[in-house]
């Protein structure tokens, strides 16, 4: 790759983003293309549009430096500073959930693997310590259980006997279920 | 209940152009089942006119209803962060969200950082003891659902609630669980796995509902039941021939530790009090009289307790478990235990006044025991047999045991159920001398069991009668004078072997040949029987070959290490361990081989490494635990004087290396080393002459600092460390070891060709020349103050070409000398 060629990426919208190769490389979609046939011709991403594209173009200019942490799995919070996001990053996917929804898919759709983890993490940070109704409303989704289905469900998931012993692993602030002994 | 198979596409390196590059920004109905929909869209599935409509509908209002949008990658890589708790929750979201959380993928990606405990769903308890923590029964989440008997273990409680790290009994149960898995062998509980979270252990195993107590108490029809009881005690003789040929005994054997599934498959559980076995056998912990009376369980295991135990001798050994199987084998025949007293000394008298008293002519040892007394009540022994035989021998024992009435009863319901052959089994397994007791193997060639296999292949064979009696006639004929050759030659060794009252090296060499061409012979007699090579040994051997060498050559500064660990592992055990007695060759050995099993693991990824000597440490105090020998030194608090003597480490950082350490070796704790091969090669030796012993001993520790020879198996570290020790001893040298003929039997027995040992001999010779006095100038000399004795009798140099002048005469006898042992006539 010729030094200091930019990049030229075109979202489906037809608009067309001058970015520095680093940059553009992070996707490993863009990075292919560019090992495959140069810098030359601009690169059509049909299925990012405009304001994602900018938006993911953001990111990978902050983090060109900078790879961010791995985030730590499971969740240990709602907050996602605290599961070793940075402030930066945080405030970055603080945003409507359909451009959160939009994000993950560019970022799918780029291959940009640290961008797909930290939208992934926000997505599993809004449905994590819910319970099923409440995730259904915060995504909006309609049940579309059978009665027998969703009764099915709950009974192989039933865990009012309890998960084993909780309570012991103090790191987990799970909730505290009634114990009932056979 | 199953799931519906998950039809997820997985994330891939490449870019997942057929999610969106085909069909780019389909906002589909948000009812609509979003997996079906990729399904129908990859397979180009025409009449699923829906997305297009979706598009139109989410073009016309964006960001109305955005749930299912999450295309499923997006949806696995999301629910990969979260918790079991929030997994479930989402799974009864909708029919897509389910499909994605009962998917393998979802699986994979999550269980390497969820933790065992968190991924069971609890369903029912079956049991809660103090000692042994509480069982349940639950679902374990994962790739399959599978259901589990999860035990979850205190440490601290289990240990007078003191902190020692982990417990010998989870180390042993943990690593022998892990060496069943690996033979695949069915009749024990598969363990899933195993998790430490200090204070608590978890162990998953697979879950059976029904064990054998409930077996029994069905009711059955007399002859169904003598075929159910063939059946589940051959498999129930296999599982203990299994433990006693990988070097363990159970010690634990009684109906609730035997699980027998639906389809009759008996599984053995509950090794925890299991240890492994040494031979010829040591003094093992005795059991404490004061635990024993206390509960009601202890009394429901003292009813499986071989006399030998309750006689307090310190020595005992496999024969014990199969004590138990006999008592097991009369329970389920009589419906009822078959000794039922409640304290010990009941249950002594109960089985002498089945078995008879012991007295000078029935079991001596038994006279000279502590707790032995010359008051006890005297029973004559009698022949079981004579139940089974009717007529007026009944009679005749009915009068024998006019004054034993419950005796008889139960002796004749046995025959009743069992038959002749069942009887003789029945007095083979439950002997009052342990030497005298049958092994599980030879147990399992008993007629009882022969006689249902006979029975099946002759239904099968009916047909062809002629051929197989054709066939057994030429059996016979070929068999028989063999053996009987055989025989006559070993008599002639042994002969020749008491004769010469001035033992040598190479005469215990070769006694070593005797005892292990006893061990390959016939073992119909009973003679040969009590002084056979162990057969412990050739299964170790076996296991030994299985361990695979490391692949990656190991840096100069790794083998450097390698050498300073070693040598602070054995300068520890000298420091710790007062008496040498309490921390064997097979201990030490042991600490080294899961050192350096460690350090050839890539380091975990993330968590700081841990210090050297920290990790030595801990290797240690594992190997001692699994051992056993010392472990009163590591129980009951001792971990304080223990990091008081070296000072450097708290406890509390013994035993976080020790859960890590614990967490990548579990399925290699239990394994035969080189310590515990020439340990029974020179208790079976017979070495007379001292200084072979500690000239072994020394070469075969020494030959730990070399991280390369680690590479060869153990039992040829430890014959080659003997031949050698021996070679020195002969200061001289005139006769050569190798002019006996049975030593390359031996070799060529265990697994091995003499070609392999040439290598392990000349890279020892190096050792003990050139390498032995750089390590000492470096200062790692903690084997030559273990063994002072040991360097004294070293000479300066061997010859160069040493292994070749010594082990040429062995091949030369490999070549002329094929027809071993007719030849020694």
């Amino acid at each position: 790759m010729p030094e200091g060629d930019k990049v030229l990426l075109k979202s489906s919208q037809g608009e067309i983003f001058e970015v520095e190769p680093e940059v553009a490389c992070m996707s490993t979609l863009v990075r292919n293309m560019v090992d495959d046939s140069g810098t030359d011709e601009e690169i059509p991403l049909p299925n990012v549009k405009t304001a994602i594209l900018s938006k993911v173009i953001d990111y990978c200019k902050y983090h060109k430096d900078s790879p961010p942490e791995e985030i730590q799995k499971p969740l240990k919070s709602t907050n996602l500073v605290e599961c070793g996001v940075s402030e930066w990053d945080n405030e970055y996917v603080n945003i409507e959930q359909e451009v959160l929804f939009e994000l993950i898919l560019a970022a799918n759709y780029l291959d940009i693997k640290s961008l797909l983890d930290l939208t992934c993490a926000k997505v599993a940070s809004m449905i994590k310590g819910k319970n099923t109704e409440e995730i259904r409303k915060q995504f909006n989704i309609v049940n579309d259980f059978t009665p027998e289905e969703e009764a099915q469900v709950r009974e192989e998931n039933r865990t009012e006997l309890r998960t084993v012993p909780k309570k012991h692993l103090c790191q987990h602030n799970t909730k505290q279920l009634k114990l009932q002994c056979c | 209940m199953p799931f519906p198979p998950a039809r997820v596409a997985r994330v891939s390196r490449t870019p997942p152009l057929f999610l969106e590059a085909e069909t780019p920004r389909k906002l589909p109905r948000p009812t609509r089942r979003r997996v079906v929909e990729d399904e129908d869209r990859v397979g180009g599935n025409p009449q699923s006119s829906e997305p297009a409509l979706c598009d139109a509908e989410a073009t016309s209002c964006p960001g109305s209803l955005f749930g299912p949008l999450l295309p499923t990658v997006s949806l696995l890589e999301s629910l990969a962060h979260l918790e079991v708790q929030d997994l479930l929750s989402a799974a009864a979201v909708c029919a897509a969200w389910r499909s994605v959380v009962a998917s393998s993928e979802l699986w994979s990606l999550t269980v390497p950082h969820l933790r065992l405990a968190d991924r069971a769903i609890q369903k029912s308890r079956r049991s809660t003891r103090r000692s042994r923590g509480t069982v349940d029964r639950g679902i374990l989440l994962g790739k399959e659902r599978q259901e589990v008997a999860l035990r979850t273990l205190d440490l601290e409680r289990n240990n007078g609630n003191t902190s020692d790290g982990l417990l010998p009994s989870v180390l042993r149960e943990v690593g022998f669980l892990h060496a069943v898995k690996r033979a695949q062998h069915l009749n024990f509980l598969r363990l899933i796995e195993v998790e430490v979270v200090p204070p608590r252990v978890f162990i998953a195993t697979e879950y059976v509902p029904c064990d054998f107590s409930a077996w029994f108490r069905r009711v059955l029809p007399r002859l169904r039941l003598q075929a159910e009881i063939r059946a589940i005690f051959s498999q129930l003789l296999e599982a203990v021939a299994f433990l006693h040929d990988h070097g363990i005994f159970g010690r634990n054997l009684r109906p609730s530790n035997v699980l027998i599934t639906c389809d009759g498959v008996v599984k053995l559980c509950d090794l925890c009090y299991g240890r492994g076995m040494d031979e010829p056998l040591r003094p093992y912990t005795p059991l404490e009289e004061r635990v024993r009376d206390l509960s009601g369980r202890e009394k429901c295991k003292l009813r499986y307790l071989a006399p030998e135990m309750i006689l307090r001798k310190e020595v005992y050994g496999p024969a014990i478990d199969i004590w138990a199987v006999g008592c097991l084998l009369a329970e389920a025949c009589l419906q009822d235990a078959l000794f039922s007293a409640d304290d010990e000394i009941g249950h002594l008298f109960q089985i002498f006044r089945l078995l008879g008293t012991p007295g000078p002519n029935h079991w001596p040892e038994a006279v000279c025991s502590k707790i032995f007394s010359v008051k006890f009540p005297q029973w004559p022994p009698f022949d079981f047999r004579r139940t089974v035989a009717g007529g007026p021998e009944a009679i005749l024992l009915l009068q024998d045991l006019a004054n034993r009435m419950d005796v008889y009863n139960k002796v004749s319901t046995l025959g009743r159920v069992l038959g002749a052959s069942g009887i003789d089994l029945f007095s083979t397994l439950l002997r009052l001398d342990p030497a005298e007791r049958c092994t599980a193997s030879r147990a399992l060639q008993c007629s009882f069991f022969q006689e249902s296999r006979e029975s099946r292949r002759r239904s099968r064979s009916r047909s062809e009668p002629q051929r197989r009696t054709r066939h057994k006639s030429q059996h016979s004929q070929d068999s028989q004078p063999v053996d009987d050759r055989e025989l006559a030659w070993l008599g002639q060794l042994s002969q020749e072997m008491s004769s010469q009252s001035q033992a040598t090296p190479a005469t215990g060499l070769a006694q070593i040949l005797a005892h292990f061409q006893l061990c390959t012979q016939s073992q119909r007699s009973f003679r040969i029987w009590r002084t056979e090579w162990p057969a412990v040994w050739t299964g170790l051997v076996r296991e030994d070959l299985a361990w695979r060498p490391r692949s990656a050559p190991v840096s100069e500064l790794a083998a450097k290490m390698n050498a300073q660990q070693v040598n602070f592992v054995v300068d520890m055990s000298r420091s710790l361990f007062l008496d040498e007695q309490l921390v064997n060759e097979h201990t030490l050995h042991l600490a080294v081989a899961y050192l350096q099993d460690f350090n050839s693991l890539p380091p975990p990824r993330g968590g700081p490494g841990l210090h050297g000597d920290l990790v030595a440490l801990a290797c240690l105090k594992m190997a001692d635990s699994m051992n056993e020998v010392a472990n009163e030194f590591f129980q009951r608090g001792r971990m304080e004087s223990f990091t008081q003597i070296q000072g450097r480490w708290t406890a509390e950082e013994i035993m976080k290396a020790e859960v890590i350490i614990f967490h990548r070796l579990q399925s290699r704790l239990h394994r035969p080393t080189a310590g515990w091969f020439l340990h029974t090669s020179l208790a079976f030796g017979g070495f007379k002459d001292v200084r072979v012993k500690h000239v072994a001993k020394y070469i075969n520790m020494l030959s730990l600092y070399d991280v390369d020879m680690q590479d060869h198996p153990a039992h040829l570290r430890a014959m080659a460390s003997l031949l050698l020790a021996v070679y020195t001893c002969l200061a001289s040298g005139p006769s050569s070891p190798a002019e006996d003929r049975g030593f390359w039997k031996q070799v060529r027995a265990s697994g091995a060709s003499i070609e392999a040992l040439v290598p392990i001999f000349t890279r020892m010779c190096q050792l003990l020349t050139t390498q032995r006095f750089h390590w000492a100038a470096q200062g790692l000399d903690a084997v030559d103050r273990r063994y002072p004795e040991a360097p004294r009798c070293l000479p300066c140099h061997f010859s160069p070409n040493l292994a070749d002048e010594f082990l040429q005469p062995l091949l030369r006898h490999v070549k002329s000398d094929r027809s071993l042992p007719s030849g020694a006539q």
